[in-house]
């Protein structure tokens, strides 16, 4: 019982007492903040084996409902490393006004969020917490950005847009509610299934709005690019991979908890959809002339895998979507350090500006080209394993063109992918930017060799990783291979 | 016998009266009979009811209220008066869109 | 030691090299050359061990739980494109000793071509579809980095996304076929899909097919994806002889010959695969006839020897196109890296820069004529036997239209082979730069390899006796009957034929320079490569010409239009709405009572 509260609660812990240092003391705030996270990622593993619920009232007949499984153990092992990473990227930045507590403070406040939003099975407190996480990131994106004029618009354009998400999934959940009287995770999972399909029908397509526009799936994806692109890399690392994989795992969590005959009717549509926001995504990308912003598109290309394997509705490829929680965090947050260690030399973004920085940032250069590899799904790094089973989901369900033209898009990806890597690290170095080898910083150099080392690790043996989410989606009924 | 067009009435007049009026000391007449109007509803209906004694006991509540809100209104009005040394509601516009 | 584990060491041995070899190179970088030269001793040394596995059981563990338990399969057809990997992997680390020794970011080079052995052997080894698909990607991967070794040079670094991307074309298919597979028997095991193959309904079984030609096609650089190939060799020479010649590009051709139980049920697409196979090998011949670069001829020669290979599998002859993917490994292999040697000293591609190097290089140039030979197919080198028994197996098919392409081909072999042989090596030198024999680590491989192609086919007899095991048909014949067999068949008779007339061709080849006049637009089509480039080019010009026009217009106008109209479009709605607040208190107190009204009037009903 007392685990949970711990696991919930620590991060705002951390976040009220990094909020009370003076400004002069933003290290040792800095650093209480990333002990934090690494604290919670401890925690999270020294739960894993354990299947836990708590019910906690809170007076006027209020209770909260968390409990922790594989499914939440894999998101908080991945939230808080991601947590971790961003902290420890923005543990020596340049720039003098990122390194406030109440950054800090934000950034936790942004995890407490997250972690609610993992360990919910109330409906209710679930959208508690899933607007409690947007609103210190909307705070994040407009306060620390790299683009003053744009961060108006910008951040308004990220509140509404993700705002309307939640509210229509509020109003299922108030209709859910209404329909049932309860709102109870527990309890709902043996009620939903005996209203009618077509009513369930509109009740999951609402639900899942929340996600499809955290995902950014076309045409709720304005928002990806300019947030991406506007905020300062520590934010953005934030928002790809915490904000992301929370999009993630709200598919995981709800696709098991509607009745089947009612997602079967949604399959298509999603199907489409995901195929739109592929080659939509690529297109974007192949197109883009800044870095920052090709990544963005990259990663709202890549959300249409995402949400290719929970369409396919079969245990393959919803392991595979599963699997892209840990993937697609480490990988993209890997894509953009590397580069953004390169554009802080080159002080530029532009593609046309940059190139043959491999001669100075080798590292990098190797960090950036396995994660783009991953990012295309490539052995042997982490991303081939979701990105395979993603497609074997779509044949075993039998949606051989829909898949045939899923596989047609990864060369879309896989162009992109190149042509970034290409651009940014291959071919001539300009003149002015002639000279040895940079080093660079030891914390990003840190977060990088542990992002390449699990790339890696995993690609190559992907066993415990996999056996964590067949493990979790068992536990939600889904039996995947034999 | 039956009080009820008497409420009525009184309704009416305080709603004609808060309408047509332009004259703040007029208006607050209006809200007066307004309430006055709600005070008797309330007394008729605790005879109709046979609860005199607890609507009594909410009337004369009503009664003090409504003696507050008349000093708050003489005061806002003062007020108003002190700022622009005129009564007329038409030189009140400073809500206008 | 367990027995069992000798295929998992031979994979994990140079896997391990490509992983300490970087971290290596923070102690010690000087060491690594040799370091990793050792790495690739174990791995010779535990190839010889596995011969002794043939038909042995393997171990085999769980790679993806529940989803895929791998093994190693080991019969003939997949131990020899190993085994190719490993020796020659061997012999060209020692030679990159010489080769390149002033190069930088060794540590890199080493790495990635022990990886790249390493993922051959897995290829080849793999008992089940899904990590045959696992290695066939990660030696795309290698190949990928490799071609683009020299970054700084935007032709190579743009040469290593060209090949990338379009062997991902062919993979795409591959992957496509495996899936669909295991949609429909539920496991990746090679031998049961290829089992229950028979049980797919037809249509599906077509689909199979294709994706499976499709990805032999792009990984062996056959028509139409032929293009990355050539594109390829701006690679280290090494590399080339290494991936482009000798081991990677042989992986489509296993494909084919490992699936073609499947393939034999849908005989139309076997149809379909003698004719992708003739075509390219003229078309290859065609290229490199006319070509002015050295390592572009031994690419379009490549991609011609492969198409052989495949025009074989299409025939049914699996045996013949393995056998002859064994010869060309060795010869193709001694080539390249007599080329390497060649380019090394002269610091050219330009054949027309060489000449008359016989003198100065004398090892080189013997053992580069050895090999040319085996290339035309002169008896008794290997590639005769290996390229008649092609020819045999198509006289025997009857399929008489691809075969006239064939030795068609085969004639165009001719020519250039000994054009090649004669504008690099006899004749008169043509360039003013000090040449000098190349050292022993290079000179000692390309005398192995030299042997090895005069004599490699006296193997025939062992490789056919563990045939039988892969469960396709060949013929069980020793060298002996080898030699009868191969001079009285009708086979032979072609052959001579085409390199009579091929040797004809390049004796007079001056005197048919009038052709030049009479059809320029033939030599003009065939100095740009027949237009596949300038079609592909195009192609995907017009991609990115599409998505730049989605993204200035689609995106940046009516996306974002939508999203500040809906902005514009409240805020317009509340400034018109705004009149309605006229700030007169007896509008406001007439709003209150109206709605005091209804909603009395709501409660009443």
């Amino acid at each position: 019982m007392v685990e949970l509260l711990v696991l919930q609660f620590l991060p705002l812990l951390g976040a009220l007492i990094v909020l009370l240092f003076p400004k002069d003391k933003k290290e040792t705030a800095a650093i209480l903040a990333l002990v934090t996270a690494l604290l919670e990622l401890l925690f999270v593993f020294l739960l894993l084996p354990q299947k836990l619920t708590v019910y906690l009232g809170l007076g006027l007949g209020v209770t909260m409902v968390l409990s922790f499984d594989y499914l939440t153990a894999i998101v908080l092992i991945v939230l808080s490393f991601a947590c971790a990473y961003s902290l420890l990227y923005s543990l020596r930045k340049p720039l003098e006004h990122e390194r406030s507590p109440s950054f800090y403070s934000l950034i936790l406040l942004v995890l407490f969020g997250t972690v609610g939003v993992a360990l919910a099975r109330d409906l209710i407190q679930f959208y508690v917490f899933w607007e409690a996480m947007l609103i210190p990131a909307w705070a994040l994106v407009v306060n620390w950005n790299e683009d003053p004029k744009k961060v108006r618009y910008t951040g308004l354009k990220f509140f509404i847009i993700t705002h309307i998400g939640a509210v229509l999934t509020l109003a299922s959940i108030l209709w859910i509610y209404s329909t049932l009287g309860t709102t109870n995770m527990f309890v709902l999972q043996d009620l939903l299934p005996k209203l009618p399909v077509s009513t369930l029908v509109w009740m999951a397509a609402l639900f899942f709005m929340a996600f499809i526009v955290k995902l950014a799936i076309f045409p709720f994806h304005t928002w990806l690019p300019d947030a991406y692109t506007t905020s300062s890399m520590p934010v953005t690392l934030v928002l790809v991979g915490m904000m992301t994989s929370v999009g993630i795992y709200g598919f995981a969590r709800f696709l098991p908890f509607f009745p089947r005959e009612a997602l079967l009717k949604l399959s298509l549509p999603f199907l489409i959809a995901s195929l739109v926001n592929m080659f939509y995504g690529g297109a974007m990308a192949l197109a883009e002339k800044n870095a920052k912003r090709m990544i963005a598109y990259s990663s709202m290309s890549q959300m249409g895998y995402v949400l290719f394997g929970f369409a396919t509705l079969v245990p393959l490829g919803i392991s595979g979507s599963v699997f892209n929680i840990m993937n697609q965090a480490v990988t993209k947050l890997v894509l953009f350090t590397s580069v953004a260690l390169v554009a802080e030399s080159a002080s530029t973004w532009r593609l046309d500006e940059l190139g043959g920085w491999a001669k100075r940032h080798p590292f990098a250069a190797v960090c950036a080209s396995a994660a783009m590899l991953s990012l295309l799904g490539a052995p042997p790094v982490l991303g081939f394993w979701p990105e395979f089973l993603t497609f074997s989901g779509g044949f075993a369900s039998s949606n051989y063109l829909v898949a045939s033209l899923a596989l047609v898009a990864s060369v879309l990806t896989a162009a992109y992918g190149l042509r970034l890597v290409r651009f940014v690290f291959f071919g001539p170095l300009q003149k002015e930017h002639e000279g040895s080898v940079i080093r660079p910083p030891w914390n990003t150099s840190l977060a990088l060799a542990a992002g390449l080392l699990i790339m890696i690790i995993f690609g190559i043996y992907p066993g415990p990783a996999f056996q964590l989410v067949r493990g979790a989606l068992n536990l939600l009924g889904i039996q995947v291979g034999g | 016998m039956n009080l009820w067009p008497f409420v009525f009435a009184l309704f009416a007049l305080g709603i004609f009266c808060l309408l047509t009026r332009r004259n703040l000391i007029k208006i607050l007449i209006g809200l007066e009979l307004l309430s006055k109007g709600a005070t008797l509803a309330l007394i008729w209906s605790g005879i109709l009811r046979n609860s005199l004694s607890y609507t009594q006991s909410l009337a004369v509540i009503a009664i003090a209220i409504e003696v507050m809100v008349v000093a708050v209104f003489l005061a806002l009005v003062y007020a108003f008066h002190e700022k622009s040394s005129s009564l007329d509601t038409d030189d009140m516009r400073r809500l206008k869109g | 030691m367990n027995k069992e584990m000798i295929p998992l060491l031979l994979l994990i041995v140079p896997l391990a090299g490509a992983a300490l070899v970087p971290l290596l190179n923070f102690f010690a970088s000087r060491a690594v050359p040799l370091f990793s030269v050792f790495v690739g001793l174990v791995t010779a040394v535990i190839g010889f061990f596995l011969l002794g596995q043939i038909g042995a059981q393997a171990a085999s563990f769980e790679w993806l739980p529940g989803v895929l338990k791998t093994g190693f399969q080991l019969d003939t057809l997949s131990v020899v494109p190993a085994l190719i990997a490993t020796w020659i992997g061997f012999l060209v680390l020692i030679y990159s000793l010489g080769y390149m020794k002033h190069e930088e970011n060794l540590s890199r080079y080493y790495s990635l071509t022990l990886l790249f052995i390493a993922s051959m052997i897995g290829m080849s080894l793999a008992d089940n579809f899904l990590s045959l698909f696992f290695f066939w990607e990660v030696m795309g991967v290698c190949s990928y980095a490799l071609i683009g070794f020299f970054y700084k040079d935007p032709k190579a670094a743009s040469a290593g996304v060209k090949a990338f991307l379009t062997t991902r074309i062919g993979d795409i298919g591959l992957l496509a076929a495996i899936l669909t597979i295991y949609a429909f028997t539920g496991t990746f095991s090679i031998s049961q899909g290829l089992a229950e193959g028979s049980k797919i309904a037809l249509p599906l079984l077509n689909f199979i097919a294709f994706g499976f030609i499709l990805g032999a096609v792009g990984k062996s650089a056959q028509l139409p994806l032929h293009v990355w190939l050539p594109d390829a060799m701006e690679a280290p020479t090494t590399i080339s002889a290494l991936i482009h010649a000798a081991t990677m590009v042989n992986a489509g051709v296993y494909l084919l010959a490992r699936v073609y139980p499947l393939l034999s049920l849908v005989p139309s697409w076997l149809v379909v695969i003698q004719w992708i196979g003739a075509l390219t090998a003229l078309l290859g011949s065609l290229l490199a006839a006319f070509h002015n670069d050295l390592k572009r001829i031994l690419a379009y020669s490549t991609i011609s020897q492969l198409g052989y290979m495949v025009f074989a599998v299409g025939v049914g002859g699996v045996f013949a196109s393995q056998f002859h993917l064994f010869s060309h490994a060795i010869f193709k292999a001694l080539l390249f890296l007599c080329a390497g040697a060649v380019i090394h000293e002269l610091k050219t591609r330009d054949i027309r820069e060489m000449g008359g190097l016989q003198k100065f290089m004398p090892v080189t140039g013997t053992t580069f004529l050895i090999g040319a030979l085996a290339l035309m197919g002169l008896p008794v080198l290997n590639g005769f036997f290996s390229k008649d028994m092609i020819l045999e197996e198509g006289l025997i098919a009857g399929s008489w239209g691809p075969l006239i392409v064939a030795a068609l081909a085969a004639l165009l072999t001719a020519y250039y082979s000994l054009r090649t042989t004669a504008v690099v090596f006899w004749g008169k030198r043509r360039t003013s730069a000090h040449v000098k024999e190349a050292p022993v680590v290079m000179t000692g491989p390309l005398t192995l390899l030299a042997l090895g192609s005069l004599v490699s086919w006296v193997l025939v007899g062992p490789l056919t006796t563990s045939w039988i095991r892969t469960g396709l048909e060949a013929p069980h014949i020793d060298w002996l009957e080898l030699l009868r067999e191969t001079f009285s068949s009708t086979a032979f008779l072609i052959t001579v034929c085409v390199i009579v007339l091929g040797f004809l061709i390049f004796y007079y080849r001056r005197n048919l320079g009038w052709l030049k006049g009479k059809i320029p637009a033939f030599f003009k089509a065939v100095s740009v490569g027949l237009g596949f480039d300038i079609l592909y080019g195009w192609l995907s010009q017009q991609i990115y010409a599409t998505s730049n026009l989605l993204s200035t217009f689609f995106e940046e106008k009516v996306m974002e239009g939508i999203n500040r109209a809906t902005g514009e479009g409240s805020v317009a709605l509340s400034i018109s709405s705004r009149k309605m607040q006229t700030g007169d208190l007896h509008w406001n107190l007439l709003y209150i009572v109206v709605a005091l009204l209804i909603i009395l009037g709501l409660i009443l009903w």
